[in-house]
């Protein structure tokens, strides 16, 4: 009888412990997990819109080259899974995506039978893919950055929306602190040793970048003046008359399209007075890296501070 | 007006307008340092403390563009003339039976393949195929019947556009660039290249006024013109062959700039008539002028930035075109 009184209390005590080990194994981790777990994920987009996704983003698609550049920026790897035929960096690992059609044309369905989580998309051209996929119901963030700063807290807002905290915070660090360094080094040139630049983005006619992008933004960081200034973003009229590139008289030129070859600029006729042209200032950069709001810009902001100020690199 | 009195009058307005173009830009170069940089060129005087970045602006940005614009609206309207009367139609003009799409895939496939300083050489090939193709699948024995040539070249040109634009959706990096060429620009300045031009326009201008005569007859109708004597099939041969070979070579360097040679032999036949000896002189320069202005306009309006030169003819073009049309019925 003893004996039976002493093991029920025993399993008594054994359920209790048992059941206190589960109930603590099961709120334990929660407490414990400092940093807390994120648990809304939400951002406000460019549009000014709340995006709000009720869990971490599982399946992401990207609608363009720059976008899909900060999604693997942020180690989501495996969470693309479609991304644009335009979308070429980086390349090993953007070749294994699924491809969801053209930056200016995506199609809809193929989005659509992907069942993506969140489709960061950018403004402009895809407007009205945007308005159809809200239409479907796909949660969708547009992303758009004219400037170094907003690029940036841009870039944190994808983070923190795609779960992402802790990597995007070294990834901008990591970006602020090669800005710094350039800044560091060409902050406090005066205004005569910051050379005129153009920058041409195709030549026939002459293409250049508006005041309200982030490349021309990027050339003034990079310590220099910008030699033609048109208003506007990429949206306006953006050829230059040949005539007022001759007048500006730039220290540089810099190429950047396919095909863009300094010989190019050396052989026109009545470019031979211009500073950039004497001097065989003209130089080639990869389009992809100016041209795309992502942080690959930074990549372009060091090779442009280079050629500018080799004395001080 | 008489005929000697109008032509000299419009050359006078075409050296002025040329002038107050090369005059107008965004570089702040005044008249008597234009005079001198031209005197000093051209060894009649010495002009020492010569701006070398001024006298590269108007050597070889300004002038090079009026002249140009000059050959440009010259082709452009002579083609125009040529072909409105060939083909009996009012709507035709130098692009009609497919040249300008031919020129357009060449140039498409330039900038596609990043072969920028070819685009020309490219646009001009385009151009010359496109017409041998149009008029040999036109051709039926040795006869190339109006209707069957129109027909070809709108179809061909169709075609054509429609390849472009499938190579520009599918290469979508080079859309704009493709965009911007089609709508035409006259910044070329190789000096090489304008002078092929403006050869192959003047010497296809001597040939349309030696068939002057036979035009207007064919314009009236290919049987009376037979009866009259003319060689009615090889004529057109000549002229579709001039006409196709002057607009391709200014579209080669321009681009797509229209409209002018639909309206403006239009025009000019409003002023002197259907004789094409006279009218086609007339347009040439008409066009000219037309297009130099139109061209001035474009670059300075929201200088640095230019508008295409293609937007602003037909902007301007169309409803001066109107006016005219509407005043003309008004007075009979």
């Amino acid at each position: 009888m003893k004996k039976n009184l002493w093991l029920t209390i025993c399993l008594i005590l054994a359920v209790f412990a048992l059941g206190f080990v589960i109930w603590n194994m099961q709120r334990g981790p929660n407490q414990e997990a400092s940093p807390p777990q994120q648990t809304n994920f939400s951002a406000v987009d460019s549009r000014g819109k709340e995006i709000i996704v009720d869990r971490k983003p599982q399946r992401i698609i990207s609608l363009a080259p720059s976008n899909t550049e900060i999604l693997f920026a942020l180690g989501l790897d495996e969470e693309i899974v479609g991304v644009t035929d335009y979308c070429n960096y980086p390349p090993e690992k953007v070749a294994k995506k699924e491809k969801i059609g053209g930056f200016s044309t995506p199609n809809i369905e193929k989005i659509v039978s992907l069942n993506p989580d969140i489709v960061f998309a950018t403004v402009g051209v895809q407007k009205q893919a945007v308005e159809r996929l809200e239409e479907l119901g796909i949660k969708i963030y547009v992303l758009e950055a004219e400037t170094a700063e907003s690029l940036l807290a841009e870039i944190e807002k994808v983070g923190r929306l795609t779960g992402k905290s802790q990597e995007v915070e070294k990834l901008i660090e990591n970006l602020e602190k090669r800005i710094n360094a350039i800044e560091a080094k060409v902050g406090n040139l005066s205004d005569d040793q910051k050379p005129k630049v153009f920058l041409e983005i195709w030549s026939d006619p002459i293409w250049t970048a508006p005041k309200r992008t982030l490349i021309y933004q990027v050339i003034e960081m990079a310590g220099a003046r910008n030699a033609i200034t048109i208003e506007g973003d990429w949206s306006q009229v953006n050829t230059v008359d040949p005539e007022s590139v001759i007048n500006a008289n730039p220290d540089v030129i810099l190429l950047s399209f396919e095909g863009g070859e300094p010989e190019l600029i050396y052989k026109l006729p009545g470019w031979s007075a211009v500073s950039a042209v004497k001097n065989k200032k003209v130089f080639q950069i990869d389009p992809d890296i100016i041209s795309r709001p992502s942080p690959r810009i930074i990549d372009a902001l060091e090779q442009i501070a280079k050629i500018l100020h080799p004395a001080l690199f | 007006m008489n005929r000697p009195i109008l032509i000299f009058f419009l050359i006078a307005i075409l050296i002025l307008v040329a002038i107050i173009s090369v005059s107008i830009g965004p570089a702040d170069i005044s008249l008597g340092e234009l005079l001198k940089i031209f005197l000093a060129k051209l060894h009649i005087i010495d002009y020492k403390d010569i701006n070398l970045s001024h006298e590269n602006i108007i050597l070889h940005i300004r002038f090079p563009r009026v002249i140009l614009a000059i050959i440009t609206g010259m082709a452009l309207s002579l083609a125009g003339v040529v072909l409105q009367a060939l083909l009996r139609n009012p709507l035709a003009d130098p692009y009609i039976i497919g040249v300008s799409s031919g020129a357009a895939l060449g140039a498409t496939l330039a900038i596609v393949l990043g072969l920028i300083s070819l685009i020309p050489l490219a646009g001009f090939l385009g151009a010359v195929l496109t017409i041998f193709l149009v008029y040999n699948l036109a051709k039926t024995g040795y006869k190339v019947p109006i209707e069957t040539l129109l027909l070809t070249g709108v179809i061909v040109s169709v075609f054509l556009s429609a390849s472009i634009s499938l190579i520009a959706f599918l290469t979508g990096k080079s859309l704009g660039q493709i965009i911007l060429w089609l709508m035409g620009n006259l910044s070329e300045n190789n000096p090489f290249l304008i002078i092929i031009a403006g050869s192959m326009v003047l010497l296809g201008a001597i040939v349309v006024y030696i068939f002057a005569r036979d035009l207007n007859v064919i314009s009236i109708g290919e049987e009376p013109a037979q009866h009259l004597g003319v060689e009615v099939e090889t004529v057109k041969k000549i002229l579709f062959i001039i006409t196709s070979l002057i607009t391709g070579a200014v579209v080669a360097l321009t681009g797509l700039i229209g409209f002018v040679g639909l309206i403006i032999p239009h025009i000019m036949r409003l002023v002197v008539g259907p004789d094409h000896r006279i009218l086609s002189v007339a347009s040439m320069l008409a066009g000219g002028i037309f297009l130099v202005l139109a061209d001035l306009f474009a670059r300075t309006i929201i200088s640095p930035a230019e508008i295409p030169v293609g937007v602003v003819t037909a902007l301007f073009g169309g409803p001066f075109f109107l006016f005219l049309l509407k005043r003309k019925k008004q007075t009979p």
